[in-house]
């Protein structure tokens, strides 16, 4: 037999791309549908004015100044438990609240709300500790331990305070919500329900008793849940500055016609502050300063807080934001 | 039974095809564009620096133009990205400080606050040229972009907003992260 050499012929083929193409054609829309770009904003945020920091003698030229170019001179005073409302003619009761904590960890996407305790940053004679930490052991949660770096938002739960003396009753405070579900979105509307300002008791949520059928009432639009609020403030530019034209609209009007789709529940103290915000500039709508707020705060009260105040206060129409300091004496 | 062949005299199964890219070239020129618009829009003009996270908001204004920027997190403070000075000292600065502050002695002066107000008066000082040769308008000449930490106090904020106003920066703007609604 004659020797033969045998040859292997390889084929050679190319990679069949077809599978690995189809996988791709649909993975990128699903990536690219579910991924969140995150975006920077900014906020405008005005010079804390010299009221206040001046001789006696300046400050009441300024006053003077103030009263007659009707100013209104809005003011919210922000400590670690309350908040007071103040313009030049008037002084509104503090809203007390008490404060939880949203963390979301970024490593496992955990969610989990804990209260946060004052009274542990605090000594006894109520100064605030700075040199303390907050202790890691209260922010372990079921979902796990959660960093600072980590606190998605911050929920101010409003507490009761009583009618004749103002004071704190120690309880949360109840008032009405609306449930619907939007026709438009098909999603849940969770809106808090008011009257307009009662003299005595100005930003009270409404008493059990305090709503019927037929009752006019405003609404305010949140979504999913008391704490994210969305409405509607139209802007118009005018001389290159957004300005809010109808604040109201921040607010709807209807009357209660199925009290089958309200409810009471403890009332969050942002939306206390937005009912507040729009009555008094609608009270106001002659002052020259009808669009802005100053915001005095204590020097420990969290950054993050103040701009989610800030939110409330640009969503009810007060565009132009001031910080000021709040001081000790 | 009989096989079906082609004219080559092949079965059918064996043909070979070339890969069609010409959609997938389509696709990816799309996803290209949409990502270049993206981030063409607002990823690149701010960036943050590390350990700082910014607070939601609902905001939605865009920063429009780089300007100064000056970010506040947990443990320093950064002008433009450079280490200035630790914001623990910036922190501990009082008003009545800030007050006497030009009339008082050199060896009272806070350390950190003379370095941070000189940088930002060089800074402004740049900016006042480049506004007397018409290359910037008034109000972006006094534009700063404030970047602070979610967990920082109030105090601290107070201080270096009144830092800024001092050394001529009174149009302030701070970021934050634009959540939806």
């Amino acid at each position: 037999m004659a020797n033969k050499i045998k040859t292997n012929e390889i084929k050679v083929e190319d990679i069949d791309f077809k599978p690995f193409m189809n996988l791709m054609v649909v993975l990128i829309p699903l990536l690219l549908a579910s991924a969140q770009f995150a975006k920077i904003a900014t906020i405008d945020i005005n010079l804390p004015e010299n009221r206040g920091s001046s001789t006696d003698v300046q400050d009441k030229k300024k006053d003077l100044k103030d009263k007659q170019e009707e100013k209104m001179v809005f003011t919210a005073l922000l400590t670690d438990t309350a908040m007071t409302l103040m313009t030049k003619n008037a002084m509104l009761a503090s809203i007390h609240y008490n404060e939880k904590h949203v963390y979301v960890s970024g490593a496992t996407n955990n969610k989990d709300t804990l209260p946060y305790k004052h009274s542990v940053m605090y000594d006894d004679s109520g100064n605030y500790l700075f040199e303390k930490e907050y202790p890691d052991s209260l922010m372990r949660s079921e979902a796990g331990q959660f960093t600072t770096r980590e606190r998605q938002e911050i929920l101010l739960g409003a507490m009761e305070i009583n009618q004749e003396d103002f004071e704190k009753t120690g309880k949360a405070w109840t008032g009405w919500y609306r449930f619907d579900v939007d026709t438009a979105s098909g999603l849940r509307m969770i809106e808090y329900v008011t009257k307009s300002f009662d003299g005595d008791r100005p930003f009270f949520p409404l008493e059990e008793d305090e709503l019927k059928v037929g009752d006019k009432v405003y609404l305010f639009t949140t979504r999913m849940s008391p704490y994210t609020r969305t409405d509607s403030v139209v802007y118009k530019v005018v001389n290159d500055e957004k300005e809010p034209q109808d604040t109201i609209k921040a607010r709807r009007v209807i009357k209660v016609a199925d009290m089958d789709k309200y409810r009471r529940m403890p009332v969050s103290a942002y939306d206390i502050l937005k009912h507040a915000f729009i009555e008094v500039r609608t009270r106001n709508k002659e002052a020259k300063d009808r669009n802005s707020l100053i915001i005095a705060s204590e020097q420990q009260v969290f950054y993050d807080k103040v701009v989610q105040i800030m939110d409330v206060a640009r969503k009810s129409g007060l565009v132009n934001l001031s910080l000021n300091g709040l001081r000790a004496n | 039974m009989p096989k079906i062949r082609g004219r080559a005299g092949n079965s059918l199964g064996e043909d070979t095809m070339a890969l069609n890219i010409t959609s997938m070239m389509d696709m990816f020129t799309i996803i290209l564009l949409f990502l270049l618009k993206s981030y063409s829009a607002d990823g690149s003009i701010l960036t943050t620096s590390d350990n700082l996270s910014l607070p939601n908001s609902l905001a939605k204004d865009k920063p429009k133009q780089v300007k100064l920027q000056l970010a506040v997190s947990p443990d320093r403070i950064l002008l433009d990205n450079k280490e200035l000075v630790s914001t623990e000292e910036i922190r501990k600065i009082t008003d009545s400080i800030l007050v006497t502050f030009d009339t008082s002695a050199a060896e009272d002066k806070p350390v950190a606050l003379q370095m941070l107000e000189d940088t930002l008066k060089m800074h402004m000082n740049a900016r006042k040229q480049l506004f007397a040769l018409n290359e910037i308008s008034e109000k972006s000449m006094k534009q700063i972009i404030i970047q602070v930490d979610k967990s920082m106090h109030m105090g601290v904020v107070h201080n270096i907003m009144k830092i800024c106003a001092r050394t001529g920066f009174t149009g302030m703007k701070f970021a934050v992260m634009s959540r939806q609604e």
